[in-house]
């Protein structure tokens, strides 16, 4: 069932699995205890990937590399097929990643599956407050800083127009919603301070809703934060990936000489 | 136009106060220093109670001259005895301050006033970083994440984490907010152009401080097309100038004051400041390149010597209301933040010239 392109230490690198209703591609680093990403393939996440990979076992499901036999009736449907291969391809809870406008299908997996996810972390969601389509932004859009828009990643016209489908960006899903306040694991809800695609002002309404959701601003950083605090990003979802809720509890010594 | 008066609190016996930065504490009397506070609170009150508009505090370390290392401690002093005036924080330096901090300083404010609260960022200038340890070469991306940082934790509801370039706090909850919503008035003091562009892209207020008319009006020329290019026009009390004045009866009067008063001690105008720190002031505000690592404003010895500011107001109240009136007509200013306690003025003598701008000067500029 599993295609396997097996790197170093037998750990699986590209593959895709089988699952009722799709074939999803994916990708893995690393070993440790799993980190499930859902990545829209509007930039790269390497970053990110690269500080969890030394400590986790990440595994990225990556559009446009889903395939299905029918397209999914509705973002809670999709849901249920990740989760299905998020299952196959980890062993035990996983933290679960959807960053942009995976945040919805995120949030339904979390509602579907609350056995299985340790932690919720969502980077960017458009699901509530949208401003635009990221997957119709225009150059400089989707960072605070128009040179980073090279860490971002073409999107072709009619592969855009199958994610948008997929995930039904722009449409409301108030079902989602309504039941924000069911999802029960310890949540984290980062936005860039300087995001034209999201209002960060969203992050407020996930904090209210979702019970254990925190929430964080990245200064300096627009809707793909990972290519405008790479650094912040990754340090962020590392100890949220790692300490949950008591990620805010500080750690560092301010000692200068002992 | 509105007059705010800035209260000082400089140390008394300002006459044969030496023009050095830092000033070492030996010179500290704690009998002195108590009154000097006093007066300074009273002539607050009574600039209050002629007229004034605004009282404003402003952060400087090490100096007697402005002697608020701790501007909020003495707004909230002042504001318990004055309770009409706009109490105007011009301001924190945030690059030297704990944001968080900062915003609950500020909240607190606006709170125990009652809504009076008006906020000033100020950047400051290389003797201030000196005065923490902060490295003056960071100074302009600490002042920016931390006016970013200072207007979310007045403005958001939720707890919050803060991921930046040089602060992480992982639980942003200011309490108490504040009384003035969604936030009170603030004042960008800066004529730096990124700053300036920051004011107006955020819809910011802006100040600038003890220069002639005509380069505060380049300043204003930019900030109000900026303003215009995001859709929003200031209104007057948006517009600060802070200048020094000396207010006589009459001109001749003010003038005789100057004379006496070069070549013996101190002059009127800003703190003395070391040559280089000058050039770094100038480079910063022209976007230059400058090292500042290696600008040392003041030693342990207090050794500085260096050319200070003239005053930018000086004259009977005739001059003084025409020079007001040249920054409101070339620049759009629609307040004015007024320095009284210059070198050998001391106390009664501020007194005398607030009663007098309270009763020649201040009718009219409500006019203008």
């Amino acid at each position: 069932m599993v295609r396997e392109d097996r790197g170093a230490g037998n750990t699986p690198e590209h593959g895709h699995i089988e699952v009722p209703g799709a074939r999803v591609g994916y990708s893995t680093a690393g070993s440790g205890d799993p980190v499930v990403m859902i990545d829209t393939g509007l930039w790269t996440n390497g970053p990110l990937v690269d500080a969890l990979a030394p400590d986790y076992h990440v595994v990225s499901l990556s559009f446009p590399g889903i395939s299905f036999a029918n397209l999914p009736g509705s973002l809670r449907d999709l849901a249920s097929i990740l989760t299905l291969a998020a299952d196959k391809l980890t062993e035990g809870k996983y933290a679960l990643v959807g960053e942009s406008v995976a945040g919805g299908v995120a949030l339904w997996q979390a509602l579907l599956a609350p056995d299985n996810i340790e932690t919720l972390i969502l980077i960017s969601p458009t699901t509530v407050l949208p401003i635009d389509d990221p997957l119709t932004a225009g150059p400089g859009q989707l960072v605070a800083h128009p040179e980073n828009d090279a860490a971002l990643l073409p999107v072709e016209p009619a592969v855009a127009a199958e994610i948008r489908a997929i995930l039904r960006v722009g449409s409301r899903d108030a079902e989602l919603e309504e039941r924000f306040g069911e999802i029960s694991c310890a949540t984290l809800a980062v936005f860039g301070l300087n995001d034209r695609i999201v209002t960060p002002e969203a992050a407020r309404l996930y904090r209210e809703k979702i019970p254990n959701c925190n929430i964080s601003l990245v200064y300096d950083a627009g809707h793909a934060i990972v290519a405008d605090r790479p650094e912040a990003l990754a340090s962020l979802v590392t100890d949220f990936v790692e300490r949950r809720e008591t990620f805010i509890v500080g750690r560092e010594s301010g000692l200068i000489n002992p | 136009m509105k007059a705010s008066y800035l209260g000082a609190m400089g140390y008394s016996r300002r006459d044969t106060f030496p023009t050095t930065w830092p000033i070492p504490p030996a010179y500290h009397d704690p009998e002195t220093s108590v009154r000097s506070y006093q007066e300074g609170i009273e002539e607050c009150e009574f600039a209050e109670e002629m007229g004034f508009d605004w009282v404003s505090f402003s952060e400087h370390h090490y100096s007697g001259r402005i002697a608020t290392g701790t501007p909020a401690v003495m707004a909230a002093a002042v504001a318990e005895r004055c309770k009409r005036v706009k109490i105007a924080m011009l301001g924190q330096l945030l690059p030297l301050n704990n944001p968080v901090r900062c915003a609950e300083e500020l909240g607190l404010l606006d709170n125990l006033t009652n809504g009076r609260l008006i906020i000033g960022f100020l950047r400051g200038t290389p003797n201030e970083d000196q005065t923490y340890s902060v490295n003056p070469s960071e100074g302009r991306e600490r002042l920016f994440e931390r006016m970013d940082l200072i207007l979310k934790a007045l403005t958001e509801p939720q707890p919050f984490s803060w991921e930046g370039r040089y602060h992480q706090f992982r639980t942003v909850a200011v309490w108490p907010q504040p009384v003035q919503q969604p936030l009170p008035p603030v004042i960008v003091a800066t004529r730096s152009d990124d700053t300036v562009r920051y004011a107006a892209e955020n819809r910011l207020g802006l100040g600038v401080s003890f220069v002639p008319p005509d380069q505060m009006a380049a300043v204003t020329a930019r900030y109000f097309q900026w303003c215009d290019e995001a859709g929003w026009e200031p209104q007057p009390d948006q517009v600060v100038y802070r200048g020094s004045i000396y207010l006589a009866e009459t001109d001749k009067a003010a003038e005789e004051w100057l004379v006496r008063r070069t070549g013996s001690g101190p002059v009127p105008g800003g703190i003395a400041m070391r040559p280089l720190v000058t050039q770094a002031i100038s480079a910063a505000r022209a976007g230059e390149e400058f090292d500042l690592r290696n600008v040392l404003a003041g030693s342990p010895q207090g050794d500085v010597v260096g050319v200070a500011r003239s005053l930018n107001f000086i004259g009977g109240p005739d001059t003084v209301v025409e020079q007001i009136k040249e920054f409101r007509d070339k620049c759009g200013a629609g307040v004015v933040d007024l320095f009284f306690q210059q070198p050998g003025i001391e106390h009664q003598e501020v007194m005398r010239e607030i009663d007098l701008f309270g009763r020649e000067v201040l009718p009219r500029l409500r006019e203008l």
